[in-house]
């Protein structure tokens, strides 16, 4: 849940920027426009948001990409994409011996 | 019908009739496409890659969905054409429609999950600070040889995940078969396919197969067919990939543990649907010495029982081969057997292009059915005393494409998984088993590669590492 208000801030460096970015409780969706290719993976790795945009806003996630965000964005989980269909179901694991002996797996003989 | 090259459906003076393999009957005519009608249309197909590698996503989904929604909606007439220029039973041509439009969504679904993965450059020293991923992009032009055995779907499974992935198709369908393939191309330029990515060449395989195969620009051949014509395919293909799905000589085991009942119905099914025409129809029954006789005895009651005539019947469970030819040559391969000592059980009969269910037992060694593919509606018994014998039978031929087991004993079922050369292994059901969605192909020389949307794809796309050094 966000409160929708547009507020800009002067930033002298990307240093400030990612400090100033960060310095919140939330973390869904970050976004930086730059041409320089080192500083946008930079800041791929920076930003403590679950998604982040280069060279376009923090709107358009859509259903085919995974959604959601770290800090108190949410608990981890994440929506949309073939991530949502990993949250609904749970792994079954499997073991079958077909060997006909007795084997045991938890100890030495 | 006319055959498709480039922006052009297109005709020829110079026809092939397709005849109704039950009676001879004319259904259409397709043009005699020439080596030149060939070199045409991969010239068109190279412009058809450009276009198809451009295409978004999402859109090669739409095409795609609203070609399943016409086969859907037309699905009675497709399944007329087949039951006509196949001679498959009107109930089996149904069933192959709407699998077909399952092959087609499914080819929607898997394009959407053509993805790639980013890679941990830095597990090597020296190569900190550097960032990448692979992605999967199209391999360009896909020459698709089909066989007449399923004209539509065997079709579809080469179009649908060609189109998914990005490419463009030159086709040349099984001369005897070509409408259902036809109908199909007519579908997918209904559904909005940009001219140019399919192509499909009606014609005689010495004539128009040949340039199709040696031709540079074609970057794959994906051929279901038989095993002589793929080793063809192999000298003469050079440097392109190779997708393969060629021929089996199935066998189903029955262990004396095994539901009897349910193991003859399914093996009658699995070898006698579409007239045994068919690369994983059940041609060799390995049966527990302990329950031969019961099994031997229902077999024959039962395939006794099955309707064999004119396939456009409701009620008729088997109709004609593809042709007479084929069924001489299946009827040569089983008098060869009878003279060198194989009991007939039923059938050894043949009637035009009918050859009628035969089962045979006592089959002795060289001869062609204990080895070869028959492709045609003759099951052989095996009697085994053991399990292990079982696997050392199924085993001992050149083909490996699908093997079943009946059996209730898990251990058994795991054993045989594990055992038998083949790329699948059905329990509880015979070696005649597929879905479309499931990775299918074969070892040794059954074939090369798998189809399988999804494994289609990962043959028809190929993958691209970016890395970006920061």
């Amino acid at each position: 849940m966000g409160i929708s208000r547009l507020q800009s801030v002067k930033i002298k460096n990307y240093e400030e920027a990612v400090k100033t970015a960060n310095d919140i409780d939330y973390g869904l969706s970050s976004s930086i426009y730059t041409k320089d290719v080192n500083l946008s993976f930079r800041a791929i790795d920076d930003f403590e948001t679950g998604i982040t945009y280069i060279n376009a806003p923090t709107i358009g996630a859509e259903v085919h990409i995974p959604f959601g965000g770290v800090k108190n964005t949410g608990n981890g989980g994440r929506e949309a994409g073939t991530t949502a269909i990993d949250e609904f179901t749970e792994i079954k694991t499997v073991c079958i011996d077909y060997s006909n002996k007795l084997q045991k797996a938890q100890i030495e003989d | 019908m006319k055959m498709l090259i480039g922006e052009k459906w297109v005709d020829k003076k110079e026809k092939i009739e397709i005849r109704n393999p039950y009676n001879n009957e004319l259904v259409d005519t397709v043009p005699e496409g020439t080596k030149e009608d060939m070199k045409k249309a991969i010239d068109c197909a190279v412009i058809g890659s450009k276009i198809s590698k451009n295409m978004p996503v999402h859109e090669r989904i739409e095409i795609l969905m609203n070609t399943a929604g016409i086969i859907k909606k037309n699905q009675e007439e497709f399944a007329h054409i087949i039951c006509s220029e196949r001679g498959k039973t009107i109930r089996e041509a149904r069933k192959e429609v709407s699998r077909a439009i399952n092959t087609i969504t499914i080819s929607a679904e898997e394009a959407r999950r053509i993805v790639g993965e980013t890679l941990p450059f830095d597990s090597v020293p020296g190569s900190e600070n550097r960032v990448g991923y692979y992605y999967r992009f199209p391999i360009g032009i896909i020459g698709a040889i089909t066989p007449f055995n399923d004209p539509l779907n065997l079709v579809a499974h080469k179009i649908g995940p060609a189109i998914a992935g990005g490419n463009s198709i030159v086709l040349k369908p099984a001369t005897a078969t070509p409408l259902s393939a036809l109908k199909l191309g007519e579908a997918l330029m209904n559904a909005g396919l940009p001219k140019n990515i399919l192509n499909i060449v009606t014609g005689y395989g010495s004539e128009v197969g040949d340039v199709l195969v040696n031709d540079d620009h074609v970057r794959m051949i994906s051929f279901t067919g038989g095993v002589d014509a793929g080793l063809r395919i192999l000298k003469h293909a050079g440097l392109k990939k190779i997708g393969m799905e060629l021929g089996s000589n199935a066998p189903s085991i029955v262990m004396d543990d095994a539901d009897v009942d349910k193991a003859v119905d399914l093996c009658v099914y699995g070898g006698f649907s579409a007239a045994g025409e068919s690369c994983i129809g059940v041609q060799r029954i390995l049966v527990h010495t302990n329950v031969y006789d019961n099994f031997m005895k229902k077999l024959v009651n039962r395939t006794n029982k099955l309707k064999v005539g004119c396939q456009h019947e409701d009620d008729t469970d088997m109709g004609p081969m593809i042709s007479e030819k084929e069924a001489i040559r299946v009827e040569e391969w089983v008098d060869e057997a009878v003279k060198k000592g194989a009991k007939l059980l039923i059938g050894g009969k043949r009637n035009g292009n009918i050859y009628y269910p035969t089962i045979l037992e006592n089959i002795p060694k060289n001869v062609k059915i204990d080895s070869e593919e028959v492709f045609g509606p003759v099951v052989c018994l095996y009697r085994i005393k053991s399990l292990d014998e079982a696997i050392k039978k199924a085993n001992n031929v050149r083909y490996g494409l699908h093997a079943g087991i009946f059996t209730q004993n898990i251990n058994n079922a795991f054993k045989a998984v594990k055992e038998l050369d083949v790329g699948g292994v059905i329990v509880n059901d015979s070696s005649d088993y597929r879905i479309d969605m499931m990775p299918f192909g074969g070892v040794k020389y059954s074939g090369l590669g798998r189809e399988g949307i999804k494994h289609a794809l990962m043959e028809m796309t190929e993958p691209k590492v970016v890395c970006f050094n920061l």
